[in-house]
């Protein structure tokens, strides 16, 4: 059979197909529609001759960009989206934590090395906590908590709650997303920024330590505390991840192991910025409210007794496979 | 694997339903033009979004609505920071403004639509392509793989391919000069042979003279000629296998 033959013969078909795969993408409704899959196979079939034949580029070239529009309309993107996608993370971040317990035993470590090596700084010798601060942060911390700083609370202006909870979304947020990309390289961007956290953080606790009101500070930070430092070092753990794939690739090519590393850390990719979120919520809402001091310490245990129980526990029935 | 699928950039991929689809990858040029147009759409964003938290910051019409506004504008400069390739490249369309105006669009290396994940993870990790300047990393990841896969492409197994729908009408204007009449070749040639000069002589109309003659002559074995003359049969021949 000639091409062209073959194309007369099949070109009425060719057309009405087009025609569906149109209305399909538009989402109009045909009752011609439900024929999709057959005819999709067909033009299958069509292309596979015309490749064998060689019917060349033109022909081929038109039937392979149809056949790839009409599987686009038939074969929807896997994976959930939405609330299911939630229940289903809900259980499978935890248990992916469990399953790379040693990556966040290392980015904990990565962590509250320096940052309790700064508190104890406060103690010892303050140099290394003015060697990290500037005058500016230190007069900030000054004026926030500082021992002279009246106990009344901050936040009194209309609207400010809600314009730092933006803001540590922004930032906190950021700053969670940019150290799981940053492991992707050789682990050193996850590294480095997990470290940095426990150094800057550190030195700030350390000078509120040194020089400030601690019982203001920790009634501030108490109720956060545990969403937002866990869910920054799940953010390290999940870059590392991501790097290891790239020093130590294993049995498989290094773009195979990035993918399959994307794929198993993906559950702390998203459960770590998530809880950083969270934390954003309670520091936005919760931290600088008036509820007395002995109150808001009690939230912070609880917060922190709930989010390891969460991560110990939770999502233990079920597995991955399912 | 045949020596012209180690030279061409084409993609081939088989689906389930047992037949192979060609994809081709995007050249980094036109990844980054795309890039461009998009920088200039999302400063161009951030310039309202700057203009209209001012104005409302001076004004200060409602007592305390200063606090709102800018937290308003830190959430949607996070969203639109984070989100802005994402939304459009797991739209159905699959691609962000600027590579829909290049013809571009991210498919999986099976060359199937985007979902969310895909499309979250290749954009999370253009935090390190884009690093140090220039989309160095980025760059030189792409140069290693054969399908042109930055580090996000190869954590969320995406490709970005050219995306012309209406490549088939390369056809319409016609392939060779119409005088030439279609010839059998003088010897059996293999299927791969026969391949390429189908090729040819469907796209010699694509190339200068000068490349056209440069081509066929490496082939004056088989026409047994140079220059134009050599062209004008290698066409032939291409025209004759296709046609018969």
């Amino acid at each position: 059979m000639t091409q062209q033959r073959f194309e007369q013969e099949s070109e009425a078909r060719w057309r009405d197909l087009e025609n569906l795969v149109q209305a399909a993408e538009q989402r109009r409704f045909m009752a011609e529609l439900e024929t999709l899959p057959s005819r999709f196979r067909q033009l299958c079939a069509d292309l596979s001759l015309a490749q064998h034949r060689m019917y060349g580029a033109r022909l081929c070239g038109r039937l392979n960009a149809l056949v790839i529009r009409t599987r686009n309309v038939l074969v929807t993107p896997q994976g959930s989206s939405g609330a299911a996608g939630l229940v289903r993370l809900w259980g499978a971040f935890p248990r992916t934590l469990r399953r790379e317990w040693r990556l966040f035993w290392l980015s904990m470590l990565l962590f509250w090395v320096p940052f309790l090596a700064m508190i104890a700084a406060a103690y010892y010798d303050q140099r290394w906590i003015f060697a990290v601060l500037g005058e500016e942060d230190m007069r900030s911390l000054d004026g926030m908590y500082g021992r002279d700083t009246p106990t009344e609370f901050l936040r009194e202006e209309f609207g400010s709650d809600f314009a730092m909870f933006a803001f540590y979304i922004y930032n906190n947020v950021g700053i969670g997303l940019r150290t799981i990309a940053g492991g992707a390289l050789a682990t050193i961007g996850a590294v480095f920024t997990t470290a940095a956290q426990g150094v800057i953080l550190g030195a700030m606790f350390g000078y509120v330590h040194y020089a400030g009101n601690l019982e203001r500070f920790y009634t501030f930070v108490a109720g956060h505390s545990a969403p937002e430092l866990l869910g920054l070092i799940i953010c390290g753990a999940a870059g590392i991840r991501l790097g290891l794939a790239v020093i130590k690739p294993g049995m498989l090519s290094r773009a195979d192991a990035l993918r399959v590393a994307g794929r198993e850390a993906l559950p702390m990719i998203y459960g770590g910025p998530l809880m950083v979120l969270g934390a954003a919520f309670i520091e936005g809402f919760w931290s600088a409210s008036a509820a007395p001091p002995p109150v808001k310490h009690m939230v912070g245990i609880v917060v922190w007794v709930l989010v390891a129980g969460y991560l110990l526990l939770a999502g233990r029935r079920e597995t991955d496979a399912a | 694997m045949p020596v012209a699928e180690k030279l061409d950039t084409l993609q081939r991929v088989e689906l389930g339903e047992g037949v192979e689809v060609e994809l081709l990858p995007a050249s980094p040029l036109s990844r980054g033009m795309a890039w461009l147009i998009d920088a200039v759409v999302l400063i161009a964003a951030f310039i309202v979004l700057g203009i209209l938290t001012a104005i409302i910051g001076f004004t200060g019409m409602i007592d305390g609505m200063g606090g709102i506004a800018s937290g308003i504008g830190f959430l949607l400069v996070f969203a639109i920071l984070w989100g802005y390739h994402v939304v459009f490249e797991a739209s159905r369309r699959g691609a962000t403004p600027g590579k829909r105006a290049l013809g571009l669009r991210v498919v999986t290396t099976g060359g199937a639509r985007v979902g969310w994940t895909p499309a979250i993870l290749r954009n999370l990790l253009r935090v390190v392509d884009s690093m140090p300047v220039a989309y160095l990393t980025g760059i030189c990841a792409a140069m290693m793989n054969r399908k042109f896969q930055r580090l996000g492409d190869l954590v969320a197994g995406t490709v970005v391919i050219y995306d012309r729908r209406d490549r088939h009408q390369l056809g319409i204007v016609p392939v060779v000069p119409l005088a030439i009449l279609p010839q059998p070749p003088p010897v059996a040639l293999t299927r791969e042979e026969r391949q390429a000069l189908i090729r040819f002589a469907e796209r010699a109309v694509l190339w200068s003279d000068g490349r056209r003659q440069e081509i066929a002559n490496q082939v004056s074995d088989l026409t047994g000629t140079t220059g134009l003359d050599g062209v004008v049969r290698l066409a032939a021949m291409g025209l004759w296998l296709r046609d018969s």
